[in-house]
């Protein structure tokens, strides 16, 4: 009966990816948001019966699947932002012919992700991470351009590279990287750490963070909205679920702690959160603004980790929900500029507002959270991260928290020009109102609701160690 | 009762989206608008007689939120509602025809939930969440118009507000950090047993960002921008009643973190008195009617610092707290008297060009006696509130003259002189203003300007205050200050402001201002020829000269650093593949080579540099390299 329950939530998704690809007669929009819906129900029956399963392959390794809560709480992120992309994707790609194949590819990221939450060691977390990967691909591939295709390749040479990072520490580290998630490391020798360090950055080009971050900005904005929402969103969370995993279930991060790893991890954090911050206020292209906001935000989370703290961590995962929410929510905006305002760049936002005022609406509350403005969920997990830094109290997190604190005031400075803009675009503009439809506002009202509720009331959201 | 905390400032906030959907569908929702801000009032109202009880809730954003009226921060309250529910009354007739007024009734009422979140605060934490949400809705207000400038102001007004928000909430997470409390009441005790150095660093984080709401100088730039541009009924606002949430905070620092600090003091002391004659300055050199009047804002803010001043030397507090808060409701009223007026003007003249409103109001009695009562009270003219309220931080100066031991008592003498100037500039530039609006003759014969009802009550209920309790000071004004005394830390006092000792400060200013009045603006700014004010030419902007300059240099630097940093990898790549197809060809044609003979035109990468000769040269290179490291290292 555990067999099954745990297999479940991972083969449903997939096998349907398979079948969509294989079988054109289905009608995949909402074919898909059924299964999307039914995921996420065996997700939780699976993670509220528990249990452990291993899997022998030789002697010293063997794949261990296995449902704690923190595994829980990423996948209820991940099928909450999948429900919401495909709902949205429905009305995105009206009329598409191939759609069918971005549903299907998502169906198959989806499984590959609920894999990686019921992960039980850092092989089997291998595993799923690189089919994972795979399965992503075709969505940034989706347009078929040239320019698609050579973002494409790059996403996938970076996460490849990133993959091998891991796949060597986890040599380097001999048993650890068999050993089940919770049973901590007593000791850690010199080359135990440099596995750590390995592995650690490998999971951050996922996440973004420099100096594997090249592939995000070139992704992001070729890929169709609802696969950049996703690829932002929750894709870019494996990495960091990978690093919560290698930190604090495998390497002890009371030993991690003081080593040069973790001096190493929080400075580059530290660099990645300005970096992508500046880049985004210098950028023109909607998108690709958000793709850099993103490289900024998710090293908001690695910094959380970084500190080795239990406040560090339960700081970064609410960054992890506020951001997903606000970047899927921010990346569906920007599509639906894209579909019924033809906008990409932000010149061409003027008066967006007007033109489309629910969708807009939605957007300045992801904006006012992503820049961590109270009373929105995004002040919450900054607050937070900040108190958990000043506790640790060591230079690179001092300096972290100035380095925020300029972060936010830059986040202000790239978002809220498109929203002032949007709602005051001068005397004398006039234009129809083309607001999107049913499916696209609904995913984004979700969104908005669990930013102000949550927010408000982060004591629902149960601990999640 | 402790539950009216929170309804005074829910109430506006849940109010918000109702008032939109009304108004939106016709004039009728503005009575729903000065309605929930008459309830809101009432509820202050109920909150200063019988005292905010403390009530926390805990669990709200992780940290909880708790609320607290008592003394001081009750008054503020009371004036806040008291001035949104007389503004609200004004909407009416001045959005009149003016699309989007909707999305303004909505954020007036965001706005009043905040500011009073703001006042009704139990700890710093509640301060700040309710401090980003006003400032952020008060931003609608400044961009609302929509024109050129008032985008401009309120890009500025925004950017000001997140600096200054973000300085303030790094002072908060590290004081909260250092404390382990940021509770208002428990922060005097927390205090003692930290480091001083710290806590006073900290707490200029907190004061920047108060500063900048407050439009302290050298973070006043936004101010004179922001005002003119809302509407009026929201300059007033802005102007008398969201400075004071800056003013307020200051109190608060004061007086949990930092009683008794010298250095602070000074410190406050300086900028206040920079903000005071500066303001002044800038009124009488402005030919904009709402301009003047915000810069007016900026000397009168400037006063209330200084007060706030003597106040944190920690000495002798009660005739400065006294001071202090009388300043701070007297200029409140000021300001709504004296913007609302100008929003009449502007609604029935469509310009605020004083040269263009010359003797505009010479024929509205009701503006003209309103409009003289707000700048006789603003002059500190005695028989109006402003008199009573200066001559308690005139007192208070003197007071303190030995307790700067930096400035000395020959510096407290300068500072005494300094405010006597700035009352003095006060009295020439209101006298310019009313001249030019009510006593000069207009060049062609005009309507007369008639306020409807409700304007009309908005208008003349703070005019009559302002004279009524400047005439009875000792049975209003000294039991306001008697009420919040012992929330700063003063006592209940009794002066005799009609004495000839305390006359002589306000006759001293009266003289002054006439002095400048006569000679400067008559003599040099104006053009005898039509009696029209000439344009000042400006010497120093800070904004478009040294802050937005700054700014953009430093995003410049710091972007050219981001991108170079982040290219580090692509570079690495470029350079990886240049090296591997080192004297390659691109494209391989098929049959010619020996080892890809067999593919299609492709793009093939060809392993063809190891044959070269330069490669060879690189790897003996690189073997050099190797060596002379490890003999250098090892």
């Amino acid at each position: 009966m555990t067999n099954i329950l745990l297999w479940l939530p991972i083969l449903l998704p997939m096998l349907a990816g398979v079948l969509l690809i294989v079988r054109p007669g289905l009608r995949p929009g909402r074919t898909s948001c059924c299964l999307s819906l039914l995921t996420a129900v065996a997700t939780a029956a699976a993670f509220l019966h528990g249990g452990v399963q291993r899997i022998d392959i030789t002697g010293e390794f063997w794949l261990i699947l296995t449902a704690d809560r923190l595994g829980f709480f990423f996948a209820a992120v991940i099928c909450g932002a999948f429900l919401c992309a495909m709902v949205y994707a429905t009305e995105y790609f009206r009329g598409d012919g191939r759609r069918r194949l971005f549903f299907a590819f998502c169906l198959l990221t989806q499984g590959a992700m609920i894999g990686l939450c019921l992960s039980g060691n850092l092989l089997t977390f291998y595993l799923f991470y690189e089919l994972m990967s795979l399965a992503s691909f075709p969505m940034v591939l989706y347009d078929g351009t040239e320019e698609a295709r050579a973002a494409a390749m790059k996403y996938f040479g970076f996460s490849v590279f990133g993959a091998a990072l891991v796949l060597m520490g986890m040599m380097l580290s001999g048993p650890l990287a068999a050993a089940r998630f919770g049973d901590l490391a007593k000791e850690l020798s010199v080359r135990s750490i440099w596995a750590f360090l390995l592995i650690a950055v490998g999971f951050s080009c996922k996440a973004g963070m420099m100096p594997l971050s090249n592939w995000l900005p070139t992704a992001h904005p070729v890929a169709p909205a609802p696969a950049s929402a996703l690829l932002s969103g929750v894709i870019t969370k494996a990495g960091v679920l990978g690093i919560v995993r290698a930190a604090y279930f495998v390497f002890n991060p009371a030993l991690v702690s003081g080593t040069f790893a973790q001096t190493v991890l929080l400075w580059l954090s530290v660099a990645t959160v300005f970096t992508g911050s500046m880049l985004a206020y210098k950028e023109k292209g909607l998108k690709k603004r958000l793709a850099y906001s993103s490289v900024s935000q998710l090293s908001y989370v690695i910094f959380g980790l970084a500190l080795m703290t239990p406040e560090g961590l339960s700081a970064a995962l609410l960054q992890v929900l506020f951001h997903a929410c606000a970047k899927v929510g921010l990346f569906l905006c920007a599509g639906a500029y894209i579909h019924y305002a033809e906008a990409t760049t932000v010149d061409q936002l003027l008066g967006v507002g007007r033109r489309m005022p629910k969708v807009t609406a939605a957007f300045t509350v992801f904006a006012l959270s992503l820049i961590g403005l109270p009373p929105f969920g995004g002040f919450v997990s900054k607050w937070q991260l900040c108190t958990a830094a000043f506790a640790q109290g060591s230079v690179p997190a001092q300096m972290g928290v100035i380095v925020l604190m300029i972060s936010a005031l830059l986040t202000a400075g790239y978002l809220l020009p498109i929203v002032s803009r949007g709602w005051f675009p001068g005397h004398g503009f006039t234009c129809e109102v083309c607001d999107g439809g049913k499916a696209m506002t609904l995913p984004l009202l979700a969104l908005c609701a669990v930013i102000v509720l949550l927010g408000l009331l982060p004591g629902l959201l149960p601990a999640a160690l | 009762m402790e539950y009216l905390t929170l309804i005074c400032t829910l109430l506006p906030m849940a109010a918000a989206a109702p008032a939109y959907l009304l108004r939106r569908r016709g004039e009728k929702g503005d009575a729903f608008t000065s309605l929930v801000c008459l309830l809101t009032l009432a509820c202050a109202a109920l909150i200063a007689v019988f005292g905010g009880g403390r009530l926390t809730l805990p669990g709200v954003m992780i940290l909880g939120l708790s609320f607290e009226a008592d003394g001081y921060k009750s008054l503020f309250g009371l004036l806040c509602a008291l001035m949104f529910f007389l503004s609200s009354l004004a909407n009416t007739a001045y959005f009149r025809g003016e699309p989007h007024s909707e999305r303004y009734d909505a954020f007036l009422l965001l706005t009043l939930g905040g500011v009073l979140g703001v006042f009704y605060a139990g700890d710093l934490f509640t301060v700040y969440v309710f401090f980003e949400t006003m400032s952020v809705a008060s931003w609608v207000w400044v961009a609302h118009n929509e024109t050129k400038e008032a985008q401009r102001a309120a890009d500025t007004y925004l950017g000001m507000a997140m600096i200054g928000g973000l300085t303030m909430l790094y002072g908060l997470i590290a004081l909260n950090s250092l404390l382990g409390t940021l509770d208002l009441a428990a922060l005097p005790e927390a205090v003692k047993a930290a480091d001083h150095a710290k806590v006073f660093a900290y707490s200029l984080c907190l004061l920047v960002g108060f500063g900048v709401k407050a439009g302290m100088f050298p973070f006043h730039v936004w101010l004179p921008k922001a005002h003119p541009v809302a509407p009026a009924p929201s300059s007033a606002l802005l102007s008398g009643i969201l400075t004071k949430t800056g003013v307020c905070g200051i109190l608060m620092t004061v007086t949990s973190l930092l009683w008794g600090d010298g250095d602070f003091a000074l410190l406050l002391l300086l900028l206040g008195a920079v903000t005071m004659v500066l303001g002044a300055l800038l009124a009488v050199f402005s030919i904009d009617l709402k301009r003047t009047l915000a810069c007016s804002s900026l000397s009168q803010i400037g006063f209330i610092l200084v007060g706030a001043a003597m106040l944190a030397t920690g000495e002798e507090a009660s005739l400065a707290a006294g001071g202090v808060m009388l300043h701070a409701v007297n200029h409140g009223l000021i300001k709504t008297v004296l913007f609302l007026t100008a929003g009449v003007i502007y609604a029935h003249r469509h310009t605020l060009d004083l040269n263009q409103l010359k003797g505009c109001g010479r024929s509205s009695t009701f503006l003209k006696l309103c409009f003289l009562a707000g700048a006789l009270a603003i002059a500190g003219v005695p028989g109006f509130g402003g008199y009573v309220s200066k001559t308690l931080l005139h007192e208070a100066i003197v007071e303190h003259a030995n307790a700067f031991p930096l400035l000395g008592a020959e510096g407290m003498e300068a500072v005494e002189w300094i405010f006597l100037i700035s009352g003095g500039l006060t009295v020439a530039y209101m006298t310019k203003l009313f001249v030019k609006l009510f006593a000069e003759k207009p060049d062609e014969p005009m309507e007369p300007i008639r306020p409807d009802g409700k304007t009309s009550f908005a208008i003349g209920l703070p005019a009559c205050l302002l004279l009524v309790m400047g005439l009875l000071p000792d049975i209003t004004y000294e039991k306001l200050a008697a009420f919040t005394a012992a929330s700063l830390n003063g006592e209940a006092f009794r002066l005799s402001y009609f004495s000839l000792e305390n006359l002589k400060g306000a006759a001293i200013s009266l003289c002054i201002g006439a002095a400048v009045y006569i000679v400067f603006i008559r003599g040099l700014l104006t053009e005898h020829r039509d009696g029209s004010y000439r344009k000042a030419t400006t010497v120093l902007d800070l904004e478009s000269d040294v802050y937005r300059p700054l700014l953009e240099l430093t995003a410049f630097l710091g972007a050219l650093a981001a991108r170079v940093a982040f290219s580090l990898t692509d570079w690495c790549v470029a350079l990886c593949t240049g090296v591997m197809n080192f004297r390659s060809s691109d494209r391989v044609t098929p049959g010619e080579d020996r080892h890809f003979g067999r593919y299609s035109e492709e793009y093939v990468k060809v392993g063809a540099i190891t044959q070269t000769l330069q490669f060879e040269l690189m790897l003996f290179g690189l073997g050099v390299v190797f060596t002379l490291l490890y003999l250098l290292f090892f």
